[in-house]
């Protein structure tokens, strides 16, 4: 109940941000110099200045996205930026995607995934006595 | 402290950078302007950019932690005339 409150304040205040920046572009904006030095000084900005972008998706990349964030253990936001980082490189670079490359690129990585998951699948089946033997050097 | 921009001010910034907007906020002296954009309460954080110019960037706390950046502009002549006067009273 307080999350869904927090939320709706959130998107409030949102709203009212983006119409006080129309009305600032048009000119619509009064300072009060007299009051200046009055009300608290907003810190410095840490870290690098983000912008707040919301995009549609649909629900299927959604939830295939975020179940990507999770088995790799990141936040979601910061695996769409690195997505997004990554595909801006490609396209600044001028990449024209050879398709026989890039099923080779898959292939490997396929090819990978396989391996890593017989070797998972193989120790498991192994008795636990031939697991700490096979272990040792 | 985070800040962000809005998208909406990022296209609507006109004649300004958005590095002199972060020089503008980094800056040593910085002065908070109350002001109203539109009908929402804003603070305009007034100080210079490292080749000296004078800016008001509009921020509003949003959320409890960032601070959202609707909007930045040159301060007018008598604003600058007021932010003059301030920076006289400064030390460094």
């Amino acid at each position: 109940m307080t999350d869904d409150y927090d939320a709706a304040q959130e998107l409030r205040q949102r709203a009212d941000s983006a119409a006080a920046a129309e009305a600032f572009a048009r000119g619509d904006v009064a300072l009060d110099f007299a009051a200046a030095g009055t009300v608290e000084l907003p810190p410095t900005p840490e870290g690098e200045v983000m912008v707040v972008r919301s995009i549609r998706l649909p629900v299927d990349l959604e939830v295939r996205a975020k179940g990507i964030a999770e088995a790799r253990g990141l936040p979601y936001s910061v695996l769409i930026r690195d997505w997004i980082s990554e595909g801006l490189e490609r396209a600044e670079a001028g990449e024209q995607r050879d398709p026989v490359t890039e099923l080779h690129r898959i292939a490997d990585a396929a090819g990978r995934a396989l391996r890593a998951l017989e070797g998972r699948r193989d120790a498991a089946l192994m008795p636990p006595g031939a697991r700490h033997a096979a272990s040792r050097p | 402290m985070p800040y962000v921009w809005l998208p909406i001010a990022l296209a609507m910034l006109r004649g300004i950078e958005p590095y002199e907007v972060m020089q503008a906020l980094n800056a040593k002296r910085r002065l908070p302007v109350p002001g109203m954009s539109g009908t929402v309460p804003i603070i305009a954080i007034c100080a210079r950019t490292d080749t000296g110019r004078a800016l008001a960037v509009a921020v509003r706390k949003v959320g409890g932690l960032d601070q959202e950046i609707v909007g930045a502009r040159d301060l007018n002549p008598e604003e600058r005339a007021q932010f003059e006067q301030w920076e006289a009273g400064q030390d460094d």
